[in-house]
């Protein structure tokens, strides 16, 4: 087999268990179908022949892969306590619970009228047309180490189809936690909404603090014409995690994906949201992150317009404290036939501490003419007009900073539809941000 | 209740008050007119303590305090009240979530437990009912895509919530159609009480139909060169403000 020996640098990491890995493809859910079997060991010669990328590649220059790579992590963890703490689960969602990469049952509410949802492992076997067909990735750039391992090494995840007009009214929520230390959890979620097809889904990602872990997750989404889907991202990683999760959608004309993320955790985390965009569809990618201590965090966008009269609207907010990074970087492609393309693009940026770091880079890449896209990215402090207006109101300093961080970001957040995930979401950033100021004046 | 004496200051290396005086005592109203660049809204930045404006001479003392040495959010819980010209818009933070933190700060400084949650939002609801403002107002961002009488009534709200002792109206009147300077003005008069002193800056005497000042002030560089009663701001009306470049003293 080639590529299982670690490339150069690499020694030490990850890359030297390929082999336990293959020997491990043997064990996971779904092994055995000839298809599934090729799919996970082409993803794995792939993965060992790239090797983590590295900041000579431009996807990857403020956030080496190498960063997720350590050796200590194991795929196969200890015996899974079925336990985990509920409140974790959001209230009138159904919710499916995962827990150190393994479906952990949770309470069954019948599914509505239209809506299917199964482990990946059942779709294998029940629908093996449709999953083959949503194996492959959007872009070539969505291949990479990171998915690669995922796509080699994923056995569980769900499996979710709306089908043709109906509309669900319930969110659905992914809840992924982690909670044993050096374990490598890699999940992998298909969704499918057919013509005219509605959803919400919410995907929220937990583990606990001082535990060293690596959660990898890849959600394929696939909207057939004039479908539309919500989709919302709580990342909340423990401070010694290391999270990846990719969202990589294709958007049949008319489709309509709109995705919110908000991004606290872990030591080091990536989330990657591709799309490629048929004929007047849709997408809105809007988020929020706040990187505190030594957080590193990073948000890639990459949409493709690939045919015309599509419209996208990238609006994100970053905030680094303390010795945290953040990154953005998002990229806008537009086609030579994507005709009436209207793109926009803002990020905008606040460092509250002086060793605080946020990277923002636009990347447009514009093949055809006859098309409106803007962008505009900013970083900067905080208003110190507005300061005094609160200070004037009788607000101290150190209250009006944390008053005027939480605005920029809830500008945001309050556009988040399910009521219950917006009060969760307001409530971590208000309890962060207090830790986060209260820190930096004691500096 | 205030007293400024010799008061000097300056912005940015330029003098602006050169020497001011004015007493102050509980429940007076007090208008303060003058050209453009004379020092009026010098004198309310000074009085609630922006960073930017620097004291150079001079004593202020309120209710006893030495006002200039206090930080500006001390400044607020002690009772004084600025109602800005150009209010700040603060989006993502909801106008009722302002007032909250503003009432509790005064509250806590004066030694009174935090405001319970139901008792707030009557007494807020009762507030903006007078001030002839929905209740969706309380939930926007504050100032957020307000128009020019909304910001305005939306500062005499703040200050109908917080009860200041010594409120400082900045150029309330600018920008407002005469149907919001009347609601604006029916929330200040509203306010009048034998313990609560206005100081009133502005340019044009309109404001002075609605609320009824017991003192007027003429300012001009950086002095008051004319005290008087309401009278005073008619005849700056009549006569405008060149007559001031060939006053006597000047």
């Amino acid at each position: 087999m080639v590529g299982l020996n670690p490339p150069r640098g690499f020694e030490g990491s990850i890359m030297e268990r390929l082999s336990t890995f293959q020997t491990l493809q043997g064990t996971l859910p779904g092994a055995g179908l000839p298809w599934l079997d090729q799919h996970r060991r082409e993803s794995l010669v792939a993965f060992g022949a790239q090797g983590f990328p590295t900041t000579r590649d431009e996807e990857w220059q403020y956030l080496p892969a190498s960063s997720f790579s350590g050796s200590q992590f194991q795929l196969q963890a200890p015996k899974i306590e079925e336990t985990f703490d509920r409140d974790l689960m959001l209230p009138e969602c159904l919710t499916l619970v995962f827990k150190d990469g393994r479906r952990i049952p949770s309470d069954q509410t019948p599914l509505p009228q239209g809506l299917e949802i199964l482990d990946i492992k059942e779709a294998f076997v029940q629908y093996p047309e449709e999953v083959q067909a949503l194996l492959d990735l959007p872009e070539p750039a969505s291949q990479h180490s990171l998915s690669l391992l995922v796509a080699a090494l994923a056995g569980e995840g769900v499996w979710i189809r709306v089908t043709a007009g109906a509309h669900i009214e319930t969110p659905i929520q992914i809840l992924q936690l982690s909670s044993s230390p050096d374990h490598l959890s890699a999940l992998r979620h298909f969704i499918s909404l057919e013509k005219n097809a509605e959803a919400t889904v919410i995907e929220t990602h937990a583990g606990p603090n001082q535990t060293p872990y690596l959660a990898l997750s890849m959600t394929r989404i696939k909207l057939e014409e004039n479908a539309s889907l919500d989709h919302y991202k709580h990342q909340s990683e423990g401070d010694q995690g290391r999270h990846f999760g990719g969202i990589y959608v294709d958007q049949a004309p008319t489709s309509r994906f709109q995705q919110t993320q908000a991004a606290f955790g872990g030591a080091i985390a990536r989330t990657e949201i591709h799309s490629r965009l048929d004929r007047a569809s849709e997408c809105v990618l809007e988020g929020v992150f706040l990187a505190q201590d030594r957080t590193q965090l990073d948000t890639h966008t990459r949409l493709r317009h690939a045919g015309p009269h599509a419209t996208s609207r990238d609006d994100y907010r970053g905030i680094a404290g303390g010795r945290g990074r953040g990154v953005f970087q998002g990229r806008i492609i537009v086609e030579p036939g994507a005709q009436k393309t209207q793109a926009e693009m803002q990020c905008r940026n606040l460092l509250l501490s002086r060793e605080a770091e946020i990277d923002a880079k636009p990347q447009l890449e514009i093949h055809a003419d006859d098309v409106k896209c803007a962008h505009g990215l900013t970083v900067g402090q905080l208003d110190p007009g507005a300061i005094f207006y609160l200070a004037s109101r009788g607000v101290d300093e150190d209250e009006a900073r944390q008053l005027l961080t939480f605005g920029f970001a809830n500008e945001i957040v309050e556009r988040i539809r399910p009521v219950a995930l917006k009060g969760r979401i307001q409530h971590e950033l208000g309890q962060r941000l207090t830790q986060s100021i209260k820190g930096s004046s004691q500096e | 209740m205030l007293s400024i004496r010799h008061l000097e200051a300056r912005v940015e290396e330029k003098p602006i008050l050169k020497g001011l005086n004015l007493e102050i005592k509980a429940g007076e109203v007090h208008a303060i007119m003058g050209p453009n660049g004379s020092g009026k809204s010098t004198l309310s930045h000074v009085l609630a303590g922006r960073p930017g404006y620097e004291v150079t001479g001079g004593t202020v003392t309120f209710d006893g305090h030495d006002l200039l040495s206090l930080k500006p959010e001390e400044r607020a819980r002690e009772g004084v009240f600025l109602a800005f010209q150009y209010p700040v818009e603060i989006p993502g933070v909801s106008n009722i979530y302002l007032l909250k933190a503003a009432l509790n700060a005064v509250r806590r400084h004066r030694g009174e437990p935090e405001v319970d949650a139901m008792d707030f939002l009557q007494l807020v609801k009762a507030r903006i009912r007078s001030l002839n403002l929905d209740e969706q107002f309380l939930y926007r961002g504050v100032n957020e895509g307000f128009s020019g009488g909304e910001k305005k009534r939306n500062e005499i709200l703040q200050m109908a919530i917080l009860e200041p002792k010594l409120c400082i109206l900045d150029e309330t009147d600018s920008g407002l159609d005469i149907d919001a300077l009347k609601v604006v003005a029916d929330g200040v008069n509203a306010l009048r009480s034998s313990d609560r002193s206005f100081v009133m800056v502005t340019h044009y005497q309109r404001l002075l139909d609605y609320i009824k000042p017991d003192f007027v002030h003429v300012l001009a560089q950086g002095q008051i060169v004319r005290s008087g009663g309401p009278e005073l701001a008619h005849e700056l009306e009549a006569k405008g403000y060149g007559w001031l470049e060939s006053a006597p003293g000047l």
